[in-house]
């Protein structure tokens, strides 16, 4: 059996209203393929607005623990840092949700490495 | 003589249980209400106060008396406000407008039925509680935040309170702490 893997570098960003929250990144794994987070990155404008805005990844609309909530910063834009424990079958959806709970407007953004891999049977 | 016997017995039956280490009393022992103990979701309980540093104690008695323990738990207000806005729902009975500003509803003036489903789940309804729990109490004090999370915090500064809600909150918390 070989694999055929190929390996994206996406980087989303938005203004995200206060009190509000909207999703980045959201992905329907292809059927028989792979999906394998690799390496993670998140950032904002406003640095005062750490732990009051999240990165949450949720998989067919269910909160991944422990990766539901990431409150401070994992690695700034493209530098990203590396995630485990992340891998998706065919058929199910990752999406990534900012949400802001300050007062105020926040850009927030995210750099996401990710393989995507198809098992030849 | 039966009389005599009896009371042989019971004297037998007294000490016997006394030599096995059993108190008379731990025998009626009322039992611990619902969950105090191997409270149900604890698992995803103990991650979402992790995460979001609310006691897990605190999350359980905020259960406890919105739906004890029931995740299907629905609190329609829509005969009264003819909308669904004002619905609560799950185990945390989470409102539309704090499953919006946490992703899981679009549009909380016309959720799907596949998004109050989403929301009912215990994994996103006890986050999304635990959330709202934190975001309160690092506003106000302690009664003031438990309030809230019930009437909201624009019902609070209109005045409203839930009879009793905080009580029976603070004497759930006070079990499960211990």
């Amino acid at each position: 059996m070989s694999i055929k893997s190929e390996v994206f570098i996406n980087n989303y960003s938005a203004l995200i209203l206060a009190g509000t929250a909207q999703d980045i990144f959201t992905f329907t794994v292809p059927a028989k393929a792979i999906f394998k987070v690799l390496r993670f990155g998140n950032y904002c404008d406003t640095p005062g607005a750490w732990t009051l805005i999240s990165w949450a990844f949720m998989l067919d609309n269910l909160f991944l623990y422990p990766y539901n909530a990431i409150l401070d910063q994992m690695g700034f834009g493209t530098e990203r840092q590396t995630l485990q424990g992340i891998e998706i079958t065919g058929g199910h959806t990752l999406r990534i949700v900012e949400s802001n709970f300050t007062a105020g407007n926040v850009r927030m953004g995210i750099s996401l490495e990710y393989e995507l891999s198809y098992p030849e049977q | 003589m039966p009389f005599l016997v009896i009371g042989l017995g019971c004297l037998a039956l007294f000490f016997l249980v006394k030599s096995l280490g059993a108190s008379p009393v731990s025998l009626v022992k009322p039992s611990l209400p619902t969950g105090t103990k191997n409270a149900p979701y604890s698992d995803i309980i103990l991650m979402s106060s992790r995460t979001w540093g609310v006691p897990s104690a605190l999350i359980k008695a905020v259960i406890r008396q919105e739906s004890n323990f029931n995740p299907n738990a629905i609190n329609s207000q829509a005969a009264k406000t003819a909308t669904k806005t004002d619905d609560s729902y799950g185990l945390m009975q989470v409102g539309l407008m704090t499953a919006q500003n946490f992703g899981l509803v679009k549009d909380y003036k016309n959720p799907s039925q596949y998004e109050i489903s989403s929301l009912m789940t215990p994994q996103n309804n006890i986050n999304a509680g635990a959330r709202e729990l934190s975001r309160l109490l690092g506003k106000y004090p302690f009664d003031t935040a438990v309030q809230m999370y019930n009437v909201g915090e624009a019902g609070f500064n209109k005045g409203y309170r839930a009879p009793d809600y905080l009580n029976k909150v603070k004497g759930f918390y006070d079990e499960y702490k211990i």
